[in-house]
């Protein structure tokens, strides 16, 4: 009886201290002249330029977390899996890549590839690839303004985006937002796109129909949203959200 | 909201606490002006909330004191936890200057108990991810105070000024490699200005 007492504490205290790695490397994978970790997970391909198992398996699993809260809203069907390229070295990335000095990460979301630093918000990269993909209809129309501002608008972090915009626009002048969504040369500061971006369409979101949503994610232009809305309800969906900015 | 948080918004419950304080200790203290009651309610550097402690100490020397008090605070406890109303119990060390004088200051060292329940999420940066992996944690703080009057028993009015510290266990998991995976002691800290009472 005495040692089956000393066996049991010995396998409680053992049990304790083995480390509790829920996924363990699946194969790795060689390219952009970096040898990567592969995890395959239900959802995720992740490829990591680290080989800290233990790290990349928890970030794994909040990925994972992330991406079935996102399904539940946009419904993407994906044409192939989502491959998930996490730099410990972003530096390198943007070298290759040519992204600008200020990024953390972007998708090609038409080949469901998101390249990111480990740091940046858990659903932006993931929101590019799984809004392109909604309802498995790629956009037919593309405005910066809309893009990002979904991508910020579900980024899944705990922030008042409507409160951000304002203290964001005390530094830039504007009459109203359709001076972001009219913007095809791009040139509007990502300072300010992102977060006026995201607090819109966060408030589009919660004054539209599923349907008015989407296909305003499928046709992004401001001429696409006068006929998807009718030119006079945008006009006041506009002007309110002008309002709460304080524009 | 907290039951500790919404007692500690009513001003008038606030009110009425004090003044049953100021009744149970004044007969006290003038019996035995070794023991005395710090008792005082004031804001954090978060968000500007407002919390209070009421500290219990024994005058051990002429300039000396040691005792217990109790503590509510609203700030980060950890480095993944929102900001929340967090209990403390501890360990008091005052030191009084200038105590033969009308006015005087205090300083203190308290040592203790920070109850809370830490949330589960997790940090990232971008080389890893990191958790607190236990509730409560290790409460400290230093902190300096000023009594403009002190009465003839050694009480009076008195404004604060504390550093508080919570000490915790921080885990760390690298994802560029294992060998930098590691387990800290990390300290989230706030600043409270209170004003109080000695009894």
């Amino acid at each position: 009886m005495r040692y089956i007492v000393v066996l049991i504490a010995i396998v409680i205290t053992f049990a304790q201290c083995k480390p509790d790695i829920e996924m363990q490397p699946t194969g790795s994978y060689d390219t952009l002249g970096v040898t990567w970790m592969t995890i395959e997970r239900s959802n995720i391909i992740y490829y990591f330029q680290g080989t800290g198992v233990k790290g990349a398996s928890i970030y794994s699993d909040l990925h994972e977390e992330a991406y079935e809260d996102l399904v539940g809203i946009f419904n993407p069907v994906l044409p192939q899996k989502l491959r998930y390229f996490v730099w410990t070295d972003f530096e390198q990335a943007k070298g290759i890549f040519n992204a600008p000095e200020w990024s953390g990460g972007f998708a090609l979301s038409k080949q469901c590839v998101c390249h990111v630093r480990a740091d940046i918000s858990l659903g932006h990269e993931l929101v590019h690839v799984l809004a392109f993909w909604a309802d498995g209809i790629a956009p037919y129309t593309y405005s910066r303004f809309i893009n990002e501002g979904v991508a910020v608008a579900f980024d899944l972090e705990d922030h008042d985006r409507i409160e951000w915009a304002k203290e964001v626009l005390k530094d830039f002048k504007l009459n109203s937002i359709k001076e972001l969504w009219n913007d095809p040369q791009d040139l509007t500061p990502h300072e300010l796109i992102y977060p006026v971006g995201g607090a819109f369409m966060e408030y589009m979101y919660q004054q539209s129909s599923r349907d008015e949503y989407f296909t305003l994610l499928r046709n992004q232009t401001i001429t696409d949203a006068e006929l998807i809305y009718g030119k006079d309800r945008l006009e006041e969906l506009i002007r309110n959200f002008d309002n709460q900015l304080g524009l | 909201m907290c039951s500790t948080c919404a007692i500690l918004l009513k001003s008038t419950f606030m009110k009425y606490t004090l003044i049953a304080l100021l009744i149970a200790f004044t007969p006290l203290c003038a019996l035995a002006q070794k023991h005395s009651i710090y008792a005082d309610v004031g804001i954090t550097n978060v968000r500007l909330l407002p919390g209070g402690s009421v500290t219990y100490n024994y005058k051990l020397t002429g300039f000396l004191g040691a005792g217990a008090g109790f503590q509510v605070h609203n700030f980060f406890p950890t480095i993944t936890d929102e900001h929340k109303y967090v209990p403390a119990l501890y360990a008091d060390l005052r030191f009084t200057t200038w105590a033969k004088r009308k006015n005087s200051f205090i300083s203190f060292l308290d040592f203790g108990w920070d109850m809370y329940k830490k949330d589960n999420e997790y940090y990232r940066d971008s080389t890893s991810v990191g958790f607190v992996p236990h509730n409560n944690g290790f409460y400290n703080s230093l902190g300096l105070g000023y009594f403009h009057k002190v009465t003839k028993n050694g009480g009076g009015a008195y404004v604060t000024l504390k550093l508080m510290l919570n000490w915790y266990n921080y885990r760390e998991y690298s994802i560029l490699a294992e060998e930098y995976d590691r387990s800290l002691l990390a300290a989230s800290g706030s600043i409270a200005l209170s004003i109080g009472y000695k009894f």
